[in-house]
């Protein structure tokens, strides 16, 4: 199986407070084509950096991304932009992801209309085609972003993502903003286009469960560094760092929490507060 | 009965049922009946409007209007025939303030576009870019800003010699800092939003992005800001007149003849209380409506 | 067991200049036991957070509440009166507190507004509480700014804020949402360590069945405004009687590997719930028959520590 997205010790740092603020450190992956490759980690682990480099949507500041064997960070602004059109992002806030301005067809044809030659009547079918796809119906072209649920919105920007029929879909934080019934559904969604169209994901988020529910290979990611990585069913079975092990212990529904574990408590002082 | 029967669906007012547009005009019917300041403000500037427009028809006697005096008419109070009576060259003051309102509404507009033209492109291309380009635009703009207004007017007049035109010239140079400042701040803040890093994660152009999804986006506080500026942009072209650094007598200005009658004041108090008023009344509706516009402009309205 | 809240038929309604635009709480019934907490969850849109507001009474504008409740002994007609003896604790820590005035300052505007006491006193009494809810070095954080803490930090202050009123009823609006997994569990531990050594009463609000599933003792399922399903949290999620509780359960990710599809629900919640007759949930619901769109179902017992709104209910 050949990779299609290969990031090579990519390095992204800031300036913090006139120190350097290292938010990805030296961190390397390959993501195999037709899999979902999850990334994990808490707020500030660098994951969303990391992606959002994959992309060059930041600048690494050391380090390569190669993606179908293109070098990315040496490609010209405008081979660049024409090679996003063979990548796509889903984002997390979904109605946020759209400009409020712009009908949900005006959306989903602005890849369209900067990447293919598609006019009139063709771009129309198109566009119906890709909200039928994600499982909407052609009356919400003309609808404004506030109009539809969040749900929907994140159909829209799924069906916009995929526009340009990509290879690669970075999904960053994809059902974070939304309530577990409709997560559902955007997981199936997501789900069964890989499926179809034999996609390749890579998937960022913060929820176990929805990595381990959609992945084939997972990374932990803390303070910038992968510290553990593998096959999903490997590191949720089988966790060897012990970061990985005290993430999935904290992740809710996984038992009662433990009087034992609450150390952080100081011993309280006899005189109650009542 | 089976559990497949076919359940009607409760009525609900959820996006799904919603009317997806809404026409403008019905829109601003409906803005103007919940709002009454609007709806004044509104009607001032319609009526502005109608006297720019109409004024030389309108006006009891258009060639006094334009400058032509009356001798045997001269410092008259109001009364039947001149109603808001006439000034020391026996011009019909009425007739000069509604023949007055075209130059007013003509230079703000122009001043305005004027300055929305230059300041908008500069100021969004500064915020959206960022780096040592904002730095320089801004340091431009803020040599720009440094200058009093009226001492950029004078010196541009004096340059150019006093008219209409010339003080619009000056008024035009102090005012686009303003929106360069404020589509800067807008865009910097826009840039962030997700639906751009959605554009630039799909490969869009730069100049796509800061037109479609920048720009579009802060059209709001743009029209907002110069609904208010063309009435400030009236007050500032009277005061120029005024000072006698813009319309030259005898064409009609208000400024000019709040200028004009300012010796008459204890004598022939409607000589500069008129026009005055006049200019109070369409700085106050632009004022009015322009913060009315805020909530029209809003794309959430659509809804209603 | 004594009751520290108690809400009977509880209303939520919106008015436009006089006239009725929506009801999004219809009828809510709920009691909380001194020690315990109940979990409060649903989706976007079902009430949860108004039902917590309302039982404060601090309702949004344009929103009037009806029904009784009440807290302690005392039966308050929507009053916020009440603040003594109930407490609420947001989402987010970060805009909970005022930027610009230091935590000490802020929760010695709370105590002194709670109870006369001296400022040395005040300030020990509040290093005390900060030190109970497990802040490591209460004096700096006493001196600290928001912007300085992080939000576990900021939860966790926020919570001995709510202490300095020494409340019987904790209200928590999705405390631990804007934190981290590592972070949220250990506030939940806190909390579950509190309520023990204080014994009030927590209301805890939530749209994240696990985190219900793991700290609560009775949860109350919201939809559209009214509870369809109520019992102790073995009863409700280990035999899940309504059928928009089987969903949400059916909707979690977790334990589940990919090829299995989750059960979504289709559709959405309703936006506008006055012209609705019947059972809300019926266009969502693949039970539904002829009359789930006449008859609106009450909760009826189907054990000894569960209630069910549904007319299928005996045939699922």
């Amino acid at each position: 199986m050949t990779n299609v997205l290969t990031l090579e010790n990519i390095v992204k740092t800031f300036p913090h407070q006139r120190r350097v603020f290292t938010a990805v450190d030296n961190v390397s992956l390959s993501i195999k084509e037709g899999t979902v490759y999850g990334l994990v980690g808490e707020s500030g682990s660098g994951k969303s950096t990391l992606a959002r480099c994959a992309m060059q949507l930041m600048r690494p500041t050391s380090g390569r991304a190669v993606f179908e064997g293109h070098d990315l960070g040496k490609l010209e602004p405008k081979a660049l932009r024409t090679i996003r059109s063979r990548m796509g992002m889903v984002l997390q806030n979904p109605v946020a992801s759209l400009n409020p301005r712009m009908t949900i067809g005006a959306s989903v044809a602005e890849p369209l209309r900067t990447h293919t030659a598609l006019k009139g009547q063709a771009l129309q079918a198109r566009i119906n085609n890709l909200l039928d796809e994600v499982g909407l119906g052609a009356e919400h072209t003309h609808r404004l972003p506030h109009q539809l649920s969040g749900g929907q919105c994140q159909r829209v920007g799924i069906a916009r993502a995929l526009a340009t029929s990509p290879r690669l879909l970075i999904l960053d934080e994809p059902t974070s903003a939304l309530d577990v019934s409709v997560q559902a559904q955007i997981l199936n969604l997501l789900q069964d286009l890989q499926q179809q169209k034999g996609l390749t994901y890579l998937l960022i988020s913060h929820d176990l469960d929805v990595v381990r529910y959609l992945s084939d290979d997972v990374a932990v990611m803390k303070t910038g560094k992968i510290v553990e990585s593998g096959t999903a069913e490997r590191i949720f079975t089988d966790p060897r760092h012990d970061y990985t092990r005290r993430l999935l212990e904290a992740a809710p529904g996984h038992g009662r929490p433990e009087m034992a574990d609450s150390h952080t408590l100081p011993t309280l002082t006899t005189q109650g507060n009542d | 009965m089976s559990p497949t029967t076919q359940i009607p669906a409760p009525t609900r007012s959820g996006p799904a049922g919603e009317q997806a547009t809404l026409k403008p005009i019905k829109l601003l019917k409906q803005t103007l009946g919940r709002d009454r300041l609007a709806a004044v403000g509104a009607m001032i500037i319609v009526l502005v409007v109608i006297l720019a427009v109409f004024g030389q028809w309108l006006a009891p006697f258009p060639d006094q209007g334009m400058g032509a005096t009356n001798a045997s008419a001269r410092n008259l109070a109001p009364n039947a025939w001149n109603w808001l009576g006439t000034d020391q060259l026996g011009r019909d003051v009425l007739s000069r303030i509604i023949m007055g309102a075209n130059p007013a509404l003509t230079i703000s507009a122009v001043v305005v576009a004027a300055a929305a033209l230059i300041g908008i492109p500069l100021g969004a291309v500064a915020g959206y870019c960022g780096g040592w380009l904002d730095e320089a635009l801004m340091r431009v703009t803020e040599i720009f800003q440094a200058f009093p207004p009226l001492l950029l007017a004078m010196v541009t007049v004096a340059i150019l010699g006093p008219s209409l035109t010339n003080a619009g010239i000056a008024l035009a140079i102090s005012w686009w800092p303003w929106y360069a400042r404020l589509v800067r701040a807008e865009a910097k803040s826009l840039r962030e939003r997700s639906y751009v890093e959605a554009a630039r994660a799909m490969g869009i152009p730069q100049l796509l992005i800061i037109s479609r999804h920048v720009l579009r986006n802060c059209m709001t506080p743009i029209l907002v800001q110069a609904t208010v500026d063309i009435g400030t942009v009236i007050l500032a072209a009277g005061s120029l007149a005024f000072i006698g650094l813009g319309t030259q007598p005898p064409l009609p200005d208000w400024g000019l003849m709040v200028a004009e009658g300012r010796g008459l004041i204890f004598s022939s108090w409607w000589i500069a209380t008129f026009p005055g008023l006049a200019i109070f009344l369409a700085v106050l509706g632009f004022n009015l409506l322009g913060d009315s516009l805020r909530d029209l402009l809003d794309p959430r309205q659509v809804k209603r | 067991m004594t009751h520290v809240l108690s809400i009977r038929d509880l209303n939520v309604e919106f008015t436009d200049r006089g006239t009725l635009t929506n009801r999004p709480v219809r009828g809510i019934d709920l009691d909380v036991s001194a020690g315990e907490i109940l979990g409060l969850v649903g989706e976007t849109g079902c009430g949860k957070s108004l039902t917590g507001l309302a039982a404060l009474g601090i309702l949004p504008r344009g929103a009037r509440r009806t029904g009784q409740v009440t807290i302690g002994n005392d039966p308050s007609q929507a009053s916020s009166e009440a603040g003594g003896s109930v407490a609420i604790v947001f989402q987010n820590p970060g805009t909970a507190f005022n930027p610009v005035f230091t935590l000490g300052r802020q929760l010695s505007d709370v105590l002194s507004r709670h109870r006369q006491i001296s400022r040395s006193e005040g300030k020990a009494e509040i290093i005390r509480h900060l030190s109970l809810v497990g802040l490591p070095d209460p004096e700096r954080v006493y001196r600290s700014y928001p912007h300085q803490l992080s939000g576990g930090m900021l939860q966790r202050a926020m919570i001995a804020m709510a202490l300095l009123r020494k409340p019987r009823l904790l209200i928590l609006d999705e405390p631990t949402t804007a934190l981290d997994v590592t972070v949220a569990r250990q506030i939940l531990v806190l909390i579950d360590e509190l309520r023990h050594k204080f014994g009030f009463g927590v209301l805890l609000i939530s749209h994240n069945l696990g985190i219900i599933r793991d700290v609560c003792d009775r949860v109350a399922v919201l939809y559209a405004g009214r509870v369809i399903e109520t019992g102790t949290v073995d009863a409700v999620m280990n035999n899940p009687r309504h059928p928009y509780t089987r969903g949400l359960l059916g909707a979690l990710p977790a334990g589940r590997t990919h090829g299995q599809r989750l059960t979504a629900i289709p559709g959405t919640v309703p936006g506008n719930l006055l012209s609705l007759t019947g059972c809300a949930f019926r266009n969502r619901c693949s039970h539904a028959v002829t009359d789930c769109s006449l008859t609106d179902p009450l909760l009826t017992e189907t054990g000894p520590h569960q209630a069910v709104a549904c007319l299928q209910e005996g045939e699922l």
